[in-house]
Order: C-alpha cells, then structure tokens, then sequence
C-alpha cells in the first residue's frame, strides 16, 4: 500500500504543482496587465 | 524517466497554446498514470506491457487525441498525440521497457546512475521550460510562478535521484 501510494503521490503532485503555477502566472499576469 | 515528462508537457505547451497545460501534464503522463490504475488494483506487472510497450503507447496517443477532435485544425489532436508517445521514447533513455509482446526490452538504463539521469532530465525540463515561458508575459519578480515551477520541477527530479541512490532496490509499485 505504501508503494502504491508513493508512486500515486509522486504522479499527482508532478502533476498538480506545475498546473497550479501556470494558473498563478497567468491570473498574476492579467490582474498585472489591468493595473 | 520521472520529472523530464513534464517538460515535454511544458515544451508543447509552446507549440499548441490552445491546449490546456493540464492536458498535456495528463497526456505525457498517460502511461504512469495506466501503470498507478493497475497498481491499486493489484495487476500491476514489472514487464509494463499494458501501459509501456509501443502498441499500448500507440493506443493512448490515439485515445489521447482523439479528446482534441473539437479543437479546430489537427495540430492539437497530433501535439497531444505526440506528446503521449515522447512518454516511451524518452523512457527507452532513462530505463528498459518493452516493445511489443514477444518482443525485446530495450533502453539505456540510465536510471543506474541518477546523477547522469538528474542531468538528462534537468535538460529535458529546463529545455522544455524554455519554450513555456515563452507563452507567459514577462513577470518583474524573480519568485514568479513560471520560476518558482521550474525550481520545484528540478527540486522534485533532485529528491527522486537521490532516493534512487540512497533507496536503489525500492521498486515503483
């Protein structure tokens, strides 16, 4: 089970964290754009 | 290969702006994330034949593009098609996985030597980073998100190596 999850916890945050900063960069950058 | 995948994600993030970049996170992982699906369920096998071998790659990227169909024009289709099969390719580098049923395995194995594969993949993600910065407007902060992404990318490939160096005989699932 551990492995199990290891291997799915790598998978989503490898997934999740690069998703979320586009997000950011691209909210960041047009609240930066109205300003 | 672990976290170069998602340079690949990011590189083609360039060439098909239109694509979410969730979709090509999910598109360069598909085979892993096959792999995780038969981990829970307790098939998971060492051979990777259902997820890792050229016809089930084949197969995915077909699946895969087969989501872009509504996107006008066929570049989104075939970049998400592409990016699906980079996911062998690039794995064929850093490990040994199968080609076809009967077929041999093949692949450099670089994953022996992490610091070597910690250069290959910090290539593969920085090149890949490269090209995505270049969809996003210029940012004043050095502590941006694209930044703050490529740090944690090459962070994540950083602590996966030295598990491997430490950890050699843990095995995937």
């Amino acid at each position: 089970l551990i492995a199990d999850l290891r291997f799915i916890t790598a998978l989503l945050l490898v997934s999740i964290v690069p998703v979320w900063l586009d997000r950011r960069a691209r909210r960041g950058n047009s609240s930066e754009r109205q300003r | 290969m672990y976290v170069g995948h998602a340079g690949v994600a990011l590189g083609a993030k360039r060439a098909a702006p239109s694509i979410a970049l969730g979709t090509l996170i999910f598109a360069t992982y598909l085979p892993d994330w096959i792999d995780a699906g038969l981990c829970i369920t307790g098939r998971y096998h060492n051979a990777q034949m259902l997820s890792h071998s050229l016809p089930a790659v084949l197969l995915l990227a077909l699946l895969a593009a087969a989501t872009q169909i509504r996107q006008p024009g066929w570049p989104p289709a075939l970049i998400v098609g592409a990016v699906v099969i980079s996911h062998i390719l690039l794995d064929y580098l850093t490990g040994i996985k199968p080609t076809w049923p009967g077929g041999p395995f093949i692949g450099l194995e670089i994953y022996r030597h992490p610091i070597l594969d910690f250069a290959v993949e910090s290539l593969v993600i920085v090149a890949g980073w490269l090209l995505y910065r270049k969809t996003l407007p210029r940012h004043r902060s050095n502590w941006n998100p694209a930044n703050v992404m490529l740090f944690l990318l090459l962070a994540m490939q950083g602590g996966i190596d030295a598990a491997r160096l430490l950890l050699p005989s843990v095995n995937k699932c």
